[in-house]
């Protein structure tokens, strides 16, 4: 496997990035590590969940967008020349699944007994660590939000999934969304430039930076 | 998204600092908050490609015994013996407790002979049901598992794929 793109410009003493984990883990698949898939769904369904929901896709839409994503990479396991574009080829489907099927109005996937989907888990772990802290960075969180809202979708959109992911990923997502590279990192870009001028000017945002 | 403003022009080609990583990560607190990822979403996309990959037919719940109380087919908890059926087969499984916190998955198919793989999270085992469909799994831990039954007395059958059943 080459190297080559393993070194990013500007990512030095940053994470292994989710493209190269699962470019990795895609490749032991393919080699027959029984494991490496699921490795693979745990790593990027939080993604793929965002890019759907990011493409206005409800709840119960984006849980079939990303189930028909996945599938889609069991049937197409080897057209995928290069393990390190399945990042990309798996936002790509999940944008594009997810803008057709919006429009399309309706579920891609007919629901089955066995995939009730409970949408509040009793069980989940509480992750309220100190009250007064994520008060204030969760009041925070929505002022940022309020001006997320207000900028073009194609802006929203990008934003959405880089705050999922680590610089190195930049370009995967930006690709994916049809957006140049570049379009954010190593500089800020139109869209975090907007987001920045917007945030100079709240009080909220000032305050606490 | 075109009309000029220098400031932004500025802006947007100055590198990006603390604050921006700030307010990036700000927008994951807000997102993870309001529009968090399912539980179990990752869950069931596995078990929906298990089934795609084995080209299997999902056997449903018929029956569960004690205790009595509402169930998911997806996941349950300590239901003691469970039946699945499918297209021409039924398995029947209990489970019982046994040494360290592990349990004993004991079933019945009706297919004696068939081949029967219990799939955990990152492993499988494989035995073979007996002249009588009976097969036995021991020393299974806490977690998720799949049945999957294969069958040999009936050329071009598929696989059956049991639902999560959690022990």
């Amino acid at each position: 496997m080459s190297t080559a793109r393993d070194e990013q410009p500007g990512t030095a003493g940053a994470a292994p990035s989710l493209a190269l984990t699962a470019a990795r883990a895609f490749t032991l698949h393919r080699e027959g590590d029984s494991s490496a898939m699921d490795r693979l769904v745990d790593d990027v369904t939080p993604l793929l969940w965002h890019t759907a929901r990011s493409q206005g896709a409800d709840p119960a839409l984006a849980e079939d967008v990303v189930q028909t994503t996945w599938l889609k990479l069991v049937e197409h396991t080897h057209d995928i020349a290069d393990p390190q574009a399945v990042l990309q080829w798996l936002l790509m489907t999940t944008k594009r699944e997810a803008w057709s099927a919006v429009r399309r109005g309706r579920r891609t996937v007919p629901r089955e007994p066995w995939e009730e989907t409970p949408t509040l888990d009793p069980t989940a772990a509480a992750t309220v660590p100190d009250p007064a802290v994520a008060t204030e960075e969760s009041e925070l969180a929505g002022v940022i939000w309020r001006h997320i809202e207000r900028l073009p979708e194609r802006c929203q959109q990008l934003l959405r999934l880089v705050a999922f992911v680590d610089r190195p990923d930049y370009a995967a997502v930006s690709a994916a969304l049809g957006m140049p590279v570049g379009s954010i990192g190593p500089t800020r870009g139109r869209c975090l430039a907007k987001l920045r001028l917007a945030l100079t000017s709240d009080p909220a945002w000032e305050v606490t930076a | 998204m075109n009309t000029p403003n220098p400031a932004e022009d500025v802006l947007a080609g100055q590198p990006m600092d603390a604050d921006d990583e700030r307010a990036l990560a700000l927008v994951r607190t807000h997102l993870a908050a309001a529009d968090p990822v399912p539980s179990g979403l990752a869950e069931r996309v596995k078990f929906a490609m298990t089934v795609a990959s084995l080209e299997a037919e999902v056997a449903h719940i018929i029956n569960e015994g004690a205790p009595a109380g509402t169930v998911r087919t997806t996941e349950y908890d300590r239901a003691t013996t469970v039946t699945f059926e499918s297209d021409g087969l039924s398995i029947m499984v209990t489970l019982e407790d046994a040494d360290r916190g592990t349990t004993t998955v004991r079933g019945w198919v009706t297919a004696p002979g068939a081949e029967v793989e219990l799939r955990e999270r990152a492993r499988s085992a494989t035995t073979t049901a007996d002249d009588e469909g009976r097969f036995v799994f021991e020393g299974v831990e806490r977690g998720t598992v799949h049945l999957v039954i294969r069958r040999h007395d009936e050329p071009g059958a598929r696989p059956v794929i049991t639902p999560g059943i959690e022990i």
